[in-house]
């Protein structure tokens, strides 16, 4: 479970919010989809859980551990893909996975076994001899997410993980999301595509000038707005109104 | 044209990233830094500038009273124009031949002509920053022992700002033509490697012989060698066929001369644009594709490349392998300190040879030094050992852009569950091999010979090496540090962060002082007479406790950097 509480964050000295005050858990067992209009704090919230930056106040625990204070135990604890998968191109796809299973301690005797399921399942398997480099989009994208997945981590976060898969890709790594939530873990995705929010989501949180301004089920939502016919129209009342 | 224009003037924006680019969080203090590092860089550069400008004044002098003004003014352009070639050379391959902006400009509404056009006035900018640096001090310098007029002055601006046009074509073709002799090579990216090495140690043998034909021939025999040898002189006028122009233009202020010179420029100029334009894109299309394996790793392959190691090793086997397949890292971080002691090592022993033998000068050598006590010999070898581990050390630019080399990618450093100085430490261990590697073969090298030919003691070895492995990280430490405290995070091109890097360029500066140092040194041990062995031993001392210091707070200071790196 990730749980922020109380959480800001403000870039330089501009004086605007990227994020204001947030509180929002984020439990176990469901698939949370995570949507709102470009620079709306999305990306610096999703930093902000990762360690990659530093809110100003707040709180911010993975599964207990928090993440300023006992950031090694807080990041054992996820699996994060960013949104640009062009990372260690003049790696080969093993080296790569080679260097997530150090970093995250995965044993050796689970090493190979894990890689070969998952790069059967992604269709990676002739893929890794070569130079990530080389790989299109959709496979840079895939071996970032196999990275990410190799030390089992209970939490997934996923910042636009379907872009640039192709479907059967797609198809896999949703199954994979709904399995993981499934067997009682966390998954988090950010999406811009709302027809996927609405059919893999358990819940949403919709993201606006830095505050959540809403967290539940898709019902939830669509119950607040009986006149509006379809989730994107009910996105766009919540997002142009603000 | 004006197209042309526009997209040399976003070529310049995004390939010349500036030196001193602040980060907006730490704006003042950086500033102010970044001041003192310019009033440092322009100190250094000043006496160069001195030296140019001596340079063309004394040739003048030398040779106008003999009636061989034209010599003077064909060495200052010829040395001109070859000087343009050697700096033009990288600025061609990485913004002409590897450039990755080409996916971007090839779907715009551009001709090849365009393109090739703007490619070539991106690297005519980068140039006029050579042949201004060089060019007005000379010929500044014989402008004024000349006594020369507004028509001079006016005549030279003219001569500087046509000057790199050939030399930048002349490259640039052979560039070309040396894609497309690759162009169906398999493995492209190591041909490149190759073919950037081969380039490296051709433009370093070119400015060594250069160096070493300078200082070993005198006036008389360079003007014996140009006017005796008719077929040099004609050489040179076909090969740069402006410079006789140039030449008369200058010497006579001759309008007529200045513009066939500037005609040719302009011949040239449209020569280059019309071949370009018509196999540039050709020979570049497909330049940094590479195609994947297409084969499964076997059973045996997988649990290889999987066995597991410790996360210092393995971050410091990224960065190994990442340094060696990016041909720039490869070429600017690793390769220099191996290559360097050749290039210095080469003119010195043809130097011995052409003053009347290797066996004879060595001979002479060790009469001189046969004079001078052990002791103080013993010590001297020791600072030569220090001096070529701290120039080599300096050369060695792998970790001080360990940071900037990651880029925009460097928040993967902040999200993996390993702390900042486990990573950095795998960052200094990879530095820190590539200069032992290069280092101690060289140094025990150094030790060797000179026991051998001048009868010093093997066992320096001991205090040779102790001193190698401490200096290298104490100035790899010190790299580090800088690297840390001014990361050039925001680039395009992988170039960026090591050639335009002012953490990279104080490193080399800092090798070249210590380098300096050693010479006074040197002078201080003779004329102090201190005894050796104590001195050694106190060094040694000194340097590990600095070591140990610095690396506990370069580690220290890390974590707080990386942390608030955003």
């Amino acid at each position: 479970m990730i749980s922020i509480q109380n959480v800001s964050k403000t870039y330089g000295n501009s004086g605007k919010k990227a994020v204001d005050s947030m509180n929002w858990n984020i439990p176990d067992g469901k698939i949370t989809g995570f949507i709102g209009p470009n620079g709306a704090g999305k990306s610096t919230t999703l930093k902000m859980i990762t360690g990659i930056v530093k809110p100003d106040t707040g709180q911010i625990t993975l599964n207990g551990h928090d993440i300023e204070k006992e950031p090694i135990p807080a990041k054992q604890q996820f699996g994060f893909v960013s949104d640009s998968p062009d990372q260690f191109l003049r790696l080969k796809g093993i080296e790569y996975l080679r260097f997530c299973a150090d970093v995250y301690d995965v044993p050796q005797a689970e090493r190979g076994e894990k890689i070969t399921s998952l790069a059967r399942r992604f269709d990676m398997t002739e893929a890794l001899g070569s130079r990530i480099m080389t790989y299109s989009h959709g496979m840079r994208q895939k071996i970032m997410v196999m990275g990410a997945l190799l030390h089992n981590p209970s939490i997934w976060i996923l910042d636009e993980p379907l872009t640039g898969l192709d479907p059967n890709s797609a198809f896999v790594l949703k199954e994979m999301m709904k399995e993981h939530a499934f067997s009682g873990n966390a998954v988090l995705f950010s999406t811009h595509v709302l027809e996927t929010a609405e059919k893999l989501c358990d819940q949403v949180a919709i993201i606006n000038h830095g505050k959540i301004i809403f967290t539940g089920t898709l019902e939830e939502l669509k119950d607040q707005y009986p006149d509006k016919p379809s989730l994107e129209s009910i996105f766009l009342e919540m997002t142009q109104h603000e | 044209m004006n197209k042309c224009l526009k997209v040399t003037k976003i070529l310049l924006k995004t390939g010349g990233d500036s030196l001193f680019s602040p980060s907006k969080t730490k704006k003042k203090r950086v500033l102010a830094g970044q001041a003192a590092l310019i009033v440092l860089l322009a100190a250094c550069f000043v006496p160069l500038l001195f030296l140019l400008y001596r340079f063309g004044e004394s040739m003048y002098q030398m040779f106008s009273p003999a009636g061989l003004a034209q010599l003077v003014y064909l060495m200052i352009l010829l040395t001109l124009t070859m000087a343009t070639l050697i700096f033009a050379l990288p600025f061609i391959m990485s913004v002409m031949l590897f450039a990755k902006d080409l996916e971007y400009l090839l779907p715009l509404p551009l001709t090849s002509l365009q393109i090739a056009g703007s490619k070539f006035l991106t690297i005519l900018t980068y140039e006029y920053a050579t042949v201004a640096f060089m060019g007005i001090p000379m010929l500044l310098g014989v402008g004024m022992a000349a006594g020369e007029g507004i028509l001079y002055w006016l005549m030279a601006l003219v001569v500087l700002i046509f000057l790199p046009i050939l030399p930048i074509a002349y490259g640039s073709l052979l560039g070309l033509l040396l894609l497309r002799l690759m162009k169906n090579h398999k493995n492209k990216e190591s041909m490149t490697t190759v073919l950037s090495i081969l380039l490296l140690i051709g433009v370093m043998a070119f400015s060594f012989l250069s160096s070493y034909l300078g200082d070993s021939l005198d006036e008389k025999m360079i003007t014996d060698l140009l006017l005796s040898n008719k077929s040099l002189l004609t050489g040179i006028d076909y090969l740069f066929p402006n410079l006789r122009f140039a030449r008369a233009a200058l010497m006579n202020h001759d309008p007529v001369s200045l513009a066939v010179y500037v005609l040719i420029a302009a011949g040239i100029l449209a020569l280059y644009l019309l071949l370009s334009s018509r196999f540039y894109l050709n020979s570049i299309a497909g330049m940094n594709e590479s195609s994947q394996t297409g084969k499964a790793l076997s059973e045996n392959e997988t649990t290889r490349a999987l066995r597991s190691q410790t996360t210092v090793r393995s971050c410091a086997l990224r960065e190994w392998k990442l340094l060696v397949r990016t041909p720039i890292y490869l070429m600017n971080c690793v390769s220099m300190p191996f290559i360097l002691p050749l290039f210095l090592c080469i003119p010195i022993i043809l130097e011995m040879i052409g003053a009347g033998g290797l066996a004879s000068t060595l001979k002479q050598l060790h009469l001189l030094i046969s004079s001078v006590d052990p002791m103080i010999l013993h010590g001297c070898l020791l600072l030569l050992v220090f001096g070529l581990t701290a120039l080599l050390t300096g050369m060695n630019l792998t970790i001080p852009t360990c940071i900037s080399r990651e880029g925009q990618n460097v928040y993967y450093m902040k999200y993996i569950p390993v702390p900042y100085r486990v990573q950095l430490r795998g960052k200094v261990l990879c530095g820190v091999l590539i200069s032992m590697t290069a280092i101690l073969p060289y140094q025990a090298l150094l030790i060797g010979c000179s026991c051998y030919f001048f009868g010093t003691s093997l066992m320096l070895l001991i205090p040779g090496c102790l001193i190698s492995i401490l200096t290298i990280l104490l100035i790899s430490y010190l790299q580090l540090l800088g690297d840390l405290w001014h990361p050039k995070l925001v680039w395009t091109s992988e170039q960026v962060p090591v050639k335009q890097n002012m953490i990279a360029m104080l490193s080399v500066l800092l090798s070249y002082v210590v380098c300096l140092l050693l010479g006074a040194g040197a002078v201080l041990l003779y004329l102090a007479g201190v005894p050796i062995l104590p001195l050694t031993a106190a060094f040694l001392l000194a340097e590990a406790v600095l070591a140990l210091l610095l690396r506990s707070a370069v580690y220290r200071y890390g974590d707080s950097a990386l942390e608030k790196l955003e």
